[in-house]
């Protein structure tokens, strides 16, 4: 399969951000409702239905796309607000949602059959029976892929599949099979999966001990940083352990991916999309990050050589950048 | 990054290093009753968070400012700088802090470098945070409005920088400008011109969107 | 209701194929469990060794009158990994299907559906049954609250929840036990070998938090649901299982069983478990709605 141009789907955490993702050259933006219905549920962030609907017109006048984020698991005995979710994306004239739960999805193929759906990077679906389950079952028409997959295993799974394929190209490196780690609610009894915020800042905490900044979540400590020493998210897949009485960041370090320097490559596998995460990040975030993207698409597309690695250094976790799975050193 | 906004800056760090605490504390209550008017779904969100108290800390200010959230009103105090008493505290360089108001600068991106530090209750700051971003706000904007309010403490504010601030003066009569009432600006030209530079490069970029758009959307036909 | 049914989930550290082979054999002969689920969960690049031994284990737990489910990978991302449960679904055995990828193997064969298959809803339970699911696993982060919802409106179909063991909170296709001890996963020399019970993890300032099982990573604290089982039937789970540890499993499932059969009182039993159960901190608190690794006195 050739694609011919990937499209740049950019975060939306707040109608502004929307707006600066839309005029900042977004193809596509995606966001979520302000309850836990999404995985980005944290206080002030996100839509309320109105919202919604002012930001699809907006991005609609400006042949951009709107895509609701409905990618939590329901609660037991309480998937009432996952549904009226997925009906009010339908009614506010989104162009998809992006689902995780078999439930959620089932809901939507029955409900909203009109309603285009993308499978989310919380279902891990990372190999082809999975995909086809999705797809025959529930008419998924794009998966966004998990982070721990190689470019090569990329296009094998495309060209198995034939579906469309969303993949990360900027934000967190998640080592974790996402959507189904319970790191998060084992330190603070928060579910990530069902609450919708993975180290929810109601449970962080940061103090300063001679010098030293220390990160908890929960009563746990996560983290201590010397001063002016980079860091990162206080999840619990970003702190430092101790093993064989040696101090490290066993999961992964405070670094953020990016995959800007291999775009020729993921076009090549027949990537569709091409995702920057960060609702929970300012619109000075969106507005760097989508528009040395937009150039560096635009630039592909003319057959040009890519902007260089390294222009969004400053905005990636930690300060530092990888490729992450998509080479194969990083497992 | 900080270029881009030396008018408020000044502003801030000059009129806190200068004025009387009263006086600040009733340009803080002022620029409030201002939000309300020109943004009056901020202090609707302020008010829908968590009741909390956050205190601001500017590095290089002499005093501190507490925002008391998740009531009505929405309170900006003046304290000082050792003050206790929050539930939150955001510290970093004056700076800073204006560009995160005015959302040029991503919070999280400080944080990773460590330019900006915060203590106590976390899930506060992030709330704070994000409600402020759904905004798009302008300190000199919101300092120009108050002149009609608060016509005489602005002056005063403005004359004693005038007065202090020797050597400065370029950026002075920046400041000056944006403490005069807004009807005063389109006679300046420098203003105007300032106005159209900025027009400029707004409707490029937008041109520059549309025609990469256009091209895709052929690509996509063909 | 129906006799409650006391299992074994599959062995998620990486023994050797002679310690595995002993483990199972003593539990054909001598463990009071009614199923015993085999196979490898946590890493493909163990299955040759887990494969050694696999078909005698099975013969001998299947001639001791237990029912033998076949466990799959939780991680599924090589179209080889894809293959090996593809060559399973036409065998003798139930599959435990722990990703997506087995479900749509077995095209609608009846299945056991896994713990690390978010199963956390009515909706989401619909879904997996009306796929062939006859069992399933709930999710170890599942709380008493949906668990109620989830169970008690299964119908015929067998809810079974982890009661004892280590508590996997997550998988990964990087291997931390490879990172551990400076080496990568595809140059690991198996090397989650080494720690039968898996590699503690401890914060900078000293607590013990977590247990690195090659790509999985564990509780540090053994989960101990022995006083909730009460609890856990009147919700509806049918299935109870023991996750195994490297103690006396035996021990351990005799004590369960007194106490799902009504033979043992619980805080007997609790005291009886301590003895057998080694040194690792006990925790429920998932259950409970609390942190995860938090321990909270069940109501007697």
């Amino acid at each position: 399969m050739t694609i011919r141009y990937m499209e740049l789907v950019c975060p939306a955490g707040t109608p502004a951000a929307l707006r600066t993702a839309v005029d900042g050259g977004a193809d596509t933006v995606y966001c979520g409702f302000r309850d836990c219905t999404n995985a980005r549920n944290y206080p002030g962030l996100n839509f309320d239905f109105d919202e919604l609907c002012e930001g699809v017109a907006y991005a609609h006048a400006r042949d951009c796309k709107v895509l609701v984020a409905i990618n939590t698991f329901p609660r037991a005995g309480d998937e009432g607000p996952w549904h009226r979710a997925v009906d009010q994306a339908a009614a506010a004239g989104a162009d998809a949602v992006i689902l995780a739960d078999l439930g959620v999805l089932a809901y939507a193929t029955r409900a909203q059959p009109q309603l285009r759906r993308h499978l989310s990077v919380q279902a891990s679906a990372a190999n082809a029976p999975s995909i086809k389950f999705y797809q025959q079952q529930f008419g998924v028409r794009r998966v966004v892929l998990p982070r721990v997959l190689a470019v090569d295993e990329v296009a094998e799974l495309i060209a198995d599949t034939g579906i469309e394929t969303e993949v990360f190209a900027f934000g967190s490196v998640g080592p974790m099979s996402e959507g189904r780690c319970f790191l998060s609610s084992y330190l603070t009894g928060l579910s990530p999966t069902s609450e919708g915020a993975c180290a929810p800042a109601s449970h962080v905490a940061y103090s300063e001990v001679g010098g030293r900044v220390l990160s908890r979540l929960g009563d746990v400590t996560l983290n201590s940083f010397a001063r002016g020493e980079a860091a990162a998210y206080p999840t619990p897949c970003k702190g430092r352990y101790v093993t064989h009485g040696r101090s490290s960041y066993l999961f992964e370090e405070p670094i953020g991916l990016n995959a800007i320097s291999i775009l020729a490559e993921l076009k090549g596998a027949g990537v569709t999309a091409l995702k920057i995460e960060g609702r929970q990040r300012s619109r000075a975030y969106v507005a760097e990050v989508v528009a040395t993207f937009r150039r560096a698409l635009d630039a592909l597309d003319r057959g040009d050589v890519v902007t260089p690695v390294g222009t969004l250094h400053g905005s990636t976790e930690g300060g530092r950048e990888t490729r992450g799975a998509y080479e194969k050193g990083w497992r | 990054m900080h270029a881009q906004s030396p008018q408020p800056l000044a502003l801030l760090r000059g009129a806190a290093t200068v004025l009387p605490r009263p006086v600040l504390a009733a340009l803080a209550a002022a620029i409030v009753r201002g939000l309300k008017k020109s943004h009056p779904k901020l202090l609707r969100n302020l008010a829908g968070l968590e009741p909390a108290v956050v205190h601001v800390v500017a590095f290089d200010l002499p005093y501190r400012f507490a925002i008391t959230l998740g009531r009505e009103p929405i309170a900006l105090t003046v304290l000082a700088r050792d003050a206790t008493g929050a539930d939150a505290e955001v510290a970093a360089s004056v700076a800073t802090l204006v560009d995160l108001l005015e959302g040029r600068i991503d919070s999280d991106t400080l944080f990773f470098r460590r330019d900006l530090r915060i203590s106590g209750n976390t899930a506060v700051v992030v709330g704070l945070r994000n409600v402020l971003d759904r905004e798009e706000l302008s300190l000199a904007g919101e300092l120009a409005a108050l002149c009609g309010p608060l016509a005489r403490p602005a002056q005063r504010l403005a004359r004693r920088l005038e007065q202090l601030a020797d050597g400065a003066g370029a950026r002075l009569a920046a400041m000056h400008r944006t403490l005069h009432p807004p009807g005063a600006d389109s006679q300046d030209l420098s203003a105007e011109l300032e106005r159209c530079h900025e027009e400029i490069a707004a409707l490029t970029a937008r041109l520059g969107a549309l025609e990469s758009r256009l091209k895709r959307r052929a690509d996509k036909v063909a | 209701m129906n006799a409650p049914r006391l299992t074994l989930g599959p062995l998620l550290f990486h023994w050797s194929a002679s310690r595995r082979r002993d483990f199972y054999f003593r539990i054909a002969d001598e463990a009071p469990v009614d199923t015993v689920y085999v196979g490898e969960v946590v890493c493909s690049k163990r299955e040759p060794m887990v494969e050694a031994v696999q078909d005698e284990v099975i013969a001998r737990l299947r001639a001791a009158g237990k029912e033998v489910v076949l466990s799959t990978l939780a991680l599924v991302t090589t179209p080889r990994e894809v293959e090996r449960i593809r060559e399973r679904v036409d065998g003798e055995l139930l599959l435990e299907a722990n990703d997506v990828a087995c479900i749509q193997l077995l095209g609608g064969r009846p299945h056991v559906v896994g713990p690390y298959v978010n199963v956390f809803n009515e909706g989401a339970r619909e879904v997996v049954v009306g796929q062939g699911a006859v069992r399933i696993v709930l999710p170890i982060e599942m709380n008493i609250t949906s668990l109620r919802v989830v169970a008690g409106t299964a119908g015929s179909t067998q809810i079974e929840y982890q009661v004892f063991g280590r508590q996997p909170l997550s998988v990964a296709m990087r291997c931390y036990h490879a990172r551990a001890n400076n080496l990568t996963k595809d140059h690991c020399q198996i090397i989650c070998g080494v720690d039968p019970e898996g590699l503690v993890a401890e914060t900078i300032d000293g607590l013990e938090l977590l247990t690195v099982n090659g790509t999985q990573t564990l509780t540090r604290g053994n989960g101990v649901l022995l006083g909730e089982l009460g609890l856990l039937r009147e919700a509806g789970v049918t299935h109870f299982r023991l996750s195994p540890q490297e103690l006396d499993m035996v021990a351990v499932a005799a004590l369960y069983r007194e106490v799902l059969d009504g033979r043992r009182e619980v805080g007997e039993a609790v005291g009886a478990l301590r003895a057998v159960a080694g040194e690792a901190p006990w925790i429920n608190g998932f259950l409970h709605g609390r942190p995860g690794r938090q321990w909270v006195e069940p109501r007697a």
